[in-house]
């Protein structure tokens, strides 16, 4: 019992000493955080007297949505961290862009479309356009045209024969 | 300006006038930063004034630290994440402006004005709320020091009554604890 009482007296003692530390700790509170303490106050209450009421719907809810760039404003605000990464993001992702375009045009050589055209002499290339002629469509004018180059190609070959 | 207007104005400004200090204090502990303090208090204010000004006055004062409670654990909330995804960029705290204890000499706890009378003992007891993890100080603060109830105290922190008798008890202990240690140091044995 007396221990309890013994027990129950220090902790009293304990709190009454916390409790003036606490108190005294705000008697030493520097004198620039008072005023800035007493502006916010002064600009709280006159700002409360001058609006009415907030009503709910005025009050942001709090599942509000918000567009991508007001959320991403506010985010960069919050953290200015996190608008710097995204900006080194866009940079390093602008730069690969740069980088890789001319390489992407260099990947894709014309000879690859031009060659089966000019190698006109190569026999599969040959049978394939001659394939492709057999199945096609083609009216007499678009024959015509089709036999006169023929007629080309075998006197090219002729001419190259008689040279050889 | 109306006349009830006026006078809600004159109530607000009386009890801001009159809680805007010890909430600094209690903001000031959980953050360690005059700043960030100051902007919980700020915004704890507006919010009271914009939304709960035409309660009744005697609401204000559970009202008002729920609000600074919800503000504390959302600025907490937000350091935990940047330290998480910033761990390389520590955040430098601010100088403490309580120096470094010293050990009070011949003070014992029979004589708690002689011991109250060292300014260094309360600077520890400071340092000692200062790092008491975040509900325990805050339920300590709002619960001995703002003189809230365990049930105000309760829905300031959005947590169960029973959680703030076990907050506040673990707090009394190390608080017992240490100003036993000052005891025994300052005796000598």
């Amino acid at each position: 019992m007396k221990q309890t009482e013994s027990t129950k007296s220090n902790e009293q003692q304990a709190l009454n000493l916390a409790v003036k530390a606490l108190d005294g700790s705000v008697d030493q509170l520097a004198p620039e955080i008072r005023s800035r303490l007493a502006e916010i106050r002064q600009r709280a209450v006159e700002e409360g007297s001058r609006q009415p009421k907030a009503t709910k719907s005025e009050m942001a809810p709090e599942g509000k949505v918000i567009g991508l760039a007001e959320y991403f404003t506010q985010r960069f605000r919050q953290q200015p961290q996190l608008a710097s990464i995204a900006a080194g993001l866009c940079i390093a992702m602008f730069a690969g862009v740069l980088w890789w375009l001319p390489q992407a045009e260099k990947e894709v050589p014309i000879q690859a479309w031009t060659e089966p055209l000019i190698n006109t002499n190569d026999a599969a290339n040959t049978e394939f356009f001659a394939m492709e002629l057999a199945t096609l469509q083609v009216d007499e004018t678009e024959w015509a045209v089709v036999e006169e180059l023929e007629f080309a190609v075998w006197l090219s070959e002729q001419l190259d024969e008689t040279e050889t | 300006m109306s006349e009830p207007t006026q006078l809600t104005a004159r109530a607000l400004d009386r009890f801001l006038a009159d809680v805007e200090k010890r909430a600094f204090r209690v903001a000031r502990m959980a953050t360690h930063s005059d700043a960030d303090a100051l902007d919980i208090v700020q915004d704890a204010m507006f919010k009271l004034v914009a939304n709960y000004r035409e309660r009744p006055s005697e609401e204000w004062r559970p009202l008002f630290y729920r609000i600074l409670e919800h503000r504390i654990m959302d600025w907490h909330r937000q350091q935990t994440k940047t330290k998480k995804w910033f761990f390389w960029s520590t955040r430098k705290e601010e100088e403490d402006d309580h120096p470094e204890p010293v050990m009070a000499e011949g003070i014992s706890l029979e004589n708690p004005m002689e011991m109250l009378a060292s300014e260094r003992l309360s600077a520890e007891i400071l340092k000692l709320i200062e790092a008491l993890p975040l509900q325990q100080q805050q339920c300590f603060l709002l619960r001995h020091w703002e003189g809230l109830s365990v049930n105000e105290t309760a829905e300031a922190l959005q947590i169960s009554a029973g959680s703030v008798k076990t907050h506040m008890y673990r707090a009394m202990q190390k608080l017992q604890e240490m100003l036993e240690e000052h005891q025994l140091k300052a005796t000598g044995t």
